[in-house]
C-alpha cells in the first residue's frame, strides 16, 4: 500500500521540529506546527506552513495531549503525523490512535512500540532471540518490601530503571540498602511524572561500560539495515551530552556483530521504520542489550553524516510504504561525526538547568558544521520543558580531525542570557582520556567533577574580569536621560542617594 | 599611581582566587589595582564585549548570575563575581537583594516544583545531604546542604513552586 504523503503535523517542538520541517520541505510536503503559550514565538513554529496553538503552557496540556493534537491533525487535513522524540514519540496508545483515524505515523507500528516501550517485556522477548541481556529482573516490581528481597540477589551496586520509560528518566542507581528506600521513591514518582506509570525495575549495575547504539532502518517489505553504531559515553545524570559516530573502540569485528544483533532485534519485535537499539559494552567487549529506543534518536545527525543519509526522508518513504532504495551492501561509513548537545544547564553547577532568555545567540558556522537549533536571540527558555537548545554536529574526514573541528566550532558558539553545556562540551573536547578514545560513561565523575580549579592562563581571567566591571559600571554610573534604560534606573537611584 | 577619589568608578571582581579593582578613571583610562592597563573596551551589543587587552583581543559573551555574570570566552566560561562592598551596601540601604548569598542559606539554583522536603526543622545535617527535591524541566535534582548544621527553618512546603533565589531552608 503506498501512498505519497502531502502534509505533517510535527508533535513537537524546538530544534527536532524545525529538522523534520526542512527533510519535509525539500520532499515538497507542507509542515504544520503546534505550540505551547511560551513556544508561539520560537522558531519551529515561525518556520512552520499552518500553526496551531494546544492552549496551555506544560507539557501535559500540550505536547502530551494526544487528543487535542489529533484533533488538530484532523481538522488541518493531515494525512500524517511525525512525533519526533519524546513527548508522545514512543506512545503506543497514540500511535493507535492516529493509525485509526487513517493518518500515517511515521513510526513503528503501535505494536512495536508496545513490545520494546515495556521495558521489562523487551528484556523476555531479546532473552528468547538470544540478543544478552544485562542480569536483573524480568518482571516489573511494585513495592518497597518486592525490591528489597530482589536486591539480594543482584546484589550492588544496581540500577532501578522505569519500566515504561527510558533516555534515563526515572533511573536511579544504588550503591548500599541505605539509598534503596529514597531512590525507589524517587524512581517511581520521576517515571510516573514522566511516563504516567510508576512500574520500575532492577538491574545490575555494569561497572563503567560504554554506551553503544545501533541505528536500523526498516521498511515495510521486510529488508532490515543496519547504519553503524554511534558511541553516547559522554554523560551527564545517565542523559547523553556528547556522541559521536564511528565509536573509537570498535573494531570491524564487532561491528558486524552489533549489526546482527541490532537486526535480529528489530525483527523479534517486527520493526518498521528508523529506530535505534541500545548497548552496553563492558571492559571485556562484551555486549548487552540496554532498550529499543523506537523513534528518531536525538543523535541521529551523527550517523547522517557519515552515511550520507537523511534519516527523516528516510523515515518518511518508508512511511509512504516505499522499500528502501539501497541494500546493506551500499552502507559504508565515511569519516568521523561527533554532536555535542548544547543544553540551558550550568556544567559548573552541577549541570543545573539555567533559564531566561536568550540575549545573544550566534551558533559556529563553516566547513563540515551542522547547527540543528530550536532557539534565536529573544526566545526565553522556561522550566517546563527540557533544557536542549540546539546541537552542533561536525564531520571529520577521520576522528582528529572531526575533534579539532569541534574545538574550533564550540570556540566559536557564543551564547548569552543562559549558562550552556559549551564550556563543558570544549572540556571534554581537550581532554586527553576523550581524545584517546579512553573513556566510559563514568568520564563525567571522573574527570570532570574532580577537575583542578581551571589551568586558564591569568589574562584571560582578568580580561573576563574587566568586561564584568566595564558592565556593571555602565549599569551603575549616571547616564544622560536619552540613554538611559529601563533596567537601569534602580540602579541610577542607588548612585544618586549616594551622593545626596 | 593615579590618585581616585571617585569610588563610583571603581569595582571590585573576583574569577576563583584572583581579585582585580577595576578603576574607571575616564572613557580611556583604566586602573587595574592602581595601575593603568592598555586596553580599548567597547560594548558591542547588549552582554556581548568587545576587548583589545594588551595587543590579545577578547569577544565576550556574558550572563548574569547569581553574584555577577558568567563571562564566555571562547567557548570557557569564567564565573565572575562582584564584590563590589561600597555597591552591596547601598543594595541593603534601598532595600533590594544582596548579590552575595548569605552563606547559612540555601537558595533554589532554578525555578521549580518542591517535590518533597528531605529534613525536618531542628534535624542535624551533614555537608552534602539532600535537603529538598526540586523538580524542573521534568528532572528532579536533589538540592543539598553545602555545610554541616542543624536545620533552623525551612521556608518551602511540599508542592509549592519556588522562584530560582528563594531562600529553601536555613542551615545552622
Amino acid at each position: 500500500m503506498k501512498k505519497k504523503i502531502k502534509k505533517i503535523l510535527i508533535a513537537n517542538r524546538g530544534e527536532i521540529a524545525v529538522r523534520i520541517q526542512r527533510t519535509a520541505r525539500e520532499l515538497g510536503i507542507a509542515t504544520v506546527a503546534v505550540y505551547s503559550t511560551n513556544d508561539r514565538h520560537a522558531p519551529f513554529v515561525l518556520n512552520s506552513d499552518e500553526a496551531y496553538s494546544l492552549d496551555g503552557a506544560t507539557a501535559k496540556e500540550t505536547y502530551l495531549n494526544s487528543q487535542k493534537i489529533l484533533n488538530i491533525a484532523i481538522a488541518s487535513g493531515c494525512d500524517a503525523i511525525h512525533p519526533g522524540y519524546g513527548f508522545l514519540s514512543e506512545n503506543p496508545g497514540f500511535a493507535k490512535a492516529v493509525e485509526e483515524q487513517k493518518i500515517i505515523f511515521i513510526g513503528p507500528p503501535s505494536s512495536a512500540i508496545r513490545k520494546m516501550g515495556d521495558k521489562t517485556a523487551a528484556r523476555k522477548l531479546m532473552s528468547n532471540a538470544k540478543v544478552p541481556i544485562i542480569p536483573g529482573t524480568l518482571n516489573p516490581i511494585k513495592s518497597y518490601d518486592e525490591i528489597s528481597n530482589i536486591v539480594s540477589e543482584i546484589g550492588f551496586p544496581l540500577l532501578i530503571k522505569a519500566a515504561d520509560g527510558g533516555g534515563g528518566k526515572g533511573m536511579r542507581k544504588v550503591d548500599s540498602y541505605s539509598e534503596l528506600k529514597t531512590a525507589f521513591e524517587q524512581a517511581q514518582a520521576e517515571s510516573q511524572n514522566a511516563f504516567g506509570s510508576n512500574r520500575v525495575y532492577v538491574e545490575k549495575f555494569l561497572t563503567n561500560p560504554r554506551h553503544i547504539e545501533a541505528q536500523i532502518l526498516a521498511d515495510s517489505h521486510g529488508n532490515v539495515i543496519f547504519l553503524g553504531e554511534r558511541e553516547c559515553s559522554i554523560q551527564r545524570r545517565h542523559q547523553k551530552v556528547i556522541e559521536e559516530s564511528p565509536s573509537s573502540v570498535i573494531t570491524p569485528e564487532l561491528r558486524s556483530e552489533i549489526g546482527t544483533m541490532a537486526v535480529c532485534a528489530a525483527r523479534a519485535c517486527g520493526y518498521v521504520n528508523a529506530g535505534t537499539v541500545e548497548f552496553l559494552l563492558d571492559s571485556k567487549h562484551k555486549f548487552y542489550f540496554l532498550e529499543m529506543n523506537t523513534r528518531l534518536q536525538v543523535e541521529h545527525p551523527v550517523t547522517e553524516l557519515v552515511y550520507g543519509i537523511d534519516l527523516v526522508k528516510s523515515q518518511i518513504q518508508i512511511a509512504e510504504g516505499d522499500a528502501l532504495v539501497f541494500s546493506q551492501s551500499d552502507i559504508l561509513p565515511h569519516g568521523n561525526a561527533i554532536e555535542c548537545r548544547i543544553y540551558a544547564e550550568d556544567p559548573e553547577n552541577d549541570f543545573f538547568p539555567s533559564t531566561g532568555i536568550i540575549t545573544h545567540y550566534h551558533p559556529s558556522e563553516g566547513y563540515g558544521i551542522r547547527n540543528d537549533s530550536g532557539v534565536c536571540a529573544g526566545f526565553t527558555v522556561t522550566h517546563l520543558f527540557d533544557p536542549l537548545l540546539a546541537k552542533l554536529i561536525v564531520w571529520g574526514s577521520n576522528r582528529s580531525e572531526a575533534i579539532q573541528r569541534m574545538q574550533r566550532a564550540l570556540r566559536e558558539y557564543a551564547i548569552g542570557g543562559v549558562a550552556t553545556t559549551i564550556p563543558f562540551c570544549n572540556f571534554v573536547m581537550k581532554h586527553k582520556n576523550f581524545i584517546h578514545g579512553d573513556f566510559d560513561i563514568s568520564f563525567v565523575e571522573k574527570h570532570y567533577k574532580n577537575m583542578e580549579s581551571t589551568s586558564s592562563e591569568t589574562n584571560t581571567r582578568i580580561a573576563a574580569s574587566l568586561a564584568v566591571a566595564f558592565v556593571t559600571k555602565n549599569k551603575t554610573s549616571p547616564s544622560p536621560p536619552n540613554s538611559l534604560k529601563k533596567n537601569d534606573i534602580n540602579r541610577w537611584k542607588i548612585m544618586r542617594f549616594e551622593e545626596s | 599611581m593615579k590618585k581616585v577619589d571617585n569610588q563610583v568608578n571603581t569595582f571590585v571582581t573576583r574569577v576563583d582566587d584572583l581579585q582585580c579593582e577595576w578603576t574607571f578613571v575616564d572613557n580611556r583610562t583604566i586602573l587595574l589595582n592602581g595601575k593603568e592597563v592598555n586596553a580599548v573596551i567597547e560594548k558591542v551589543a547588549e552582554s556581548e564585549i568587545s576587548l583589545l587587552l594588551d595587543g590579545k583581543f577578547y569577544h565576550i559573551i556574558l550572563t548574569e548570575s547569581a553574584t555577577g555574570y558568567i563571562a564566555l570566552i571562547n567557548g570557557e566560561a569564567y564565573q565572575v563575581e562582584i564584590v563590589n562592598p561600597l555597591l552591596n551596601k547601598f543594595e541593603e540601604i534601598v532595600g533590594q537583594a544582596s548579590s552575595l548569598q548569605h552563606p547559612d542559606e540555601i537558595r533554589a539554583p532554578m525555578p521549580g516544583l518542591v517535590v518533597k522536603r528531605e529534613v525536618k526543622e531542628g534535624e542535624n545535617v551533614k555537608a552534602g545531604q539532600g535537603i529538598v527535591i526540586l523538580e524542573a524541566m521534568k528532572m528532579e535534582n536533589e538540592v543539598k546542604s553545602p555545610k554541616t548544621g542543624i536545620v533552623q527553618k525551612l521556608f518551602v512546603q511540599d508542592h509549592q513552586i519556588v522562584e530560582k533565589g528563594e531562600v529553601l531552608a536555613l542551615i545552622l
